[in-house]
C-alpha cells in the first residue's frame, strides 16, 4: 500500500500542466540573465574582453528568443520584454573566438549584416533574437485580440 | 465581480491590419539584409550550414504565419496566404527530418523544428 502511495505521489502543479519543467527552468535562466545584468548596455562596460562581452550578448540572444517561442508554443505570457532590455545583439563579423583578427567590425543597424558574415552559432543566435524582437510585438497584438473576444463575451453577457 | 479590462487599449481591425502590415514589411527588410549565402543552400553547405539555412528561413516563416494568423477571423477557416507559407514550413521540417543525419545542430535542435511546427498546425 505504502509502494502504491509512493507510485502516484503527485509532482505538484506539473502534474496538470506540459512542459511545466521546461517552462520553470526557462524562468530560472531569465532571472539568472537579468541578476546577471545581460539585459543593460554591455558595451558601456569598459573593462570586458571583446570575447566575454560577445559571449554575454550571445547568451542574451539566446535567452530573449527562447522566451518568445516557448511563450507562443506554450501559449504563455513572455517574461523578457524589450521594453525593459538595452537591445543588443553578438556581433556577426567577428570571428567566434574574437582573437586576433584583421576584421574590423563596423557599426551597423541592429538588422544589418556584413556580407561576409560566417555561419556559425553567433549568427544563429543573432538572428534568431531579431526575429524574436518581431514576434514579441506579435505576442503582444495576439494577446490584445484575445482580450478582444472576451470583451465581445463580456459584451453578449451583460 | 468587476472584470478589470482596459476596454480603451484595445486595437481595432482596422489597426491590426495596418499592424501586421507593418511588422511583416520589417520582417522582409530583415530577410532582405541577411546575407545571400544565409538565405538559400548551395553546394559547398557544411551540415551545420544546412541546418543553419533551414532553422533560418523556418524562423522567418513562423513571424509570416503568426502575422497571417492574427488576420483571421476564425482559425477554423483558414486563407490561401496561411496555407502556402505552411506549407512550405511543413516542407522545411520534413526536409530535415530526412536530412536528419546529414544536418549538425546550429543552434536549435531537430525537436525544435518540429515543435515549431506543432504550434503552425
Amino acid at each position: 500500500m505504502k509502494g502504491e502511495n509512493r507510485e502516484k505521489r503527485s509532482n505538484g502543479v506539473a502534474d496538470y500542466f506540459p512542459c511545466y519543467h521546461l517552462w520553470r527552468r526557462l524562468g530560472d535562466v531569465i532571472s539568472s540573465a537579468l541578476a546577471l545584468g545581460y539585459h543593460e548596455n554591455l558595451e558601456s562596460k569598459a573593462n570586458t574582453p571583446r570575447f566575454l562581452m560577445e559571449l554575454r550578448k550571445t547568451a542574451f540572444a539566446r535567452i530573449y528568443s527562447a522566451d518568445k517561442n516557448v511563450a507562443l508554443c506554450l501559449g504563455r505570457p513572455l517574461r523578457l520584454s524589450r521594453k525593459f532590455c538595452h537591445f543588443q545583439l553578438p556581433d556577426s563579423q567577428l570571428p567566434l573566438d574574437c582573437g586576433q583578427s584583421s576584421v574590423n567590425s563596423e557599426q551597423r543597424e541592429l538588422h544589418e549584416w556584413a556580407l561576409d558574415s560566417k555561419i556559425n552559432f553567433r549568427a544563429e543566435s543573432r538572428w534568431s533574437a531579431l526575429c524574436a524582437s518581431i514576434k514579441e510585438d506579435v505576442i503582444e497584438l495576439l494577446f490584445e485580440t484575445n482580450r478582444a473576444d472576451f470583451r465581445e463575451s463580456v459584451r453578449y453577457v451583460s | 465581480m468587476t472584470v478589470h479590462v482596459p476596454l480603451t487599449n484595445l486595437v481595432p481591425d482596422s489597426e491590426l491590419s495596418f499592424l501586421s502590415s507593418a511588422l511583416q514589411a520589417t520582417a522582409d527588410t530583415y530577410w532582405a539584409a541577411l546575407p545571400a549565402h544565409f538565405r538559400g543552400r548551395q553546394a559547398s553547405n557544411t551540415p551545420f550550414d544546412l541546418d543553419f539555412v533551414i532553422i533560418v528561413r523556418l524562423n522567418y516563416l513562423h513571424i509570416t504565419f503568426l502575422l497571417r494568423r492574427l488576420l483571421l477571423d476564425r482559425l477554423s477557416e483558414p486563407d490561401d496566404p496561411l496555407i502556402e507559407v505552411a506549407v512550405e514550413m511543413l516542407h522545411l521540417v520534413v526536409d530535415a527530418v530526412i536530412l536528419r543525419n546529414e544536418l549538425s545542430n546550429s543552434g536549435t535542435t531537430l525537436s525544435w523544428k518540429v515543435w515549431v511546427l506543432t504550434h503552425v498546425t
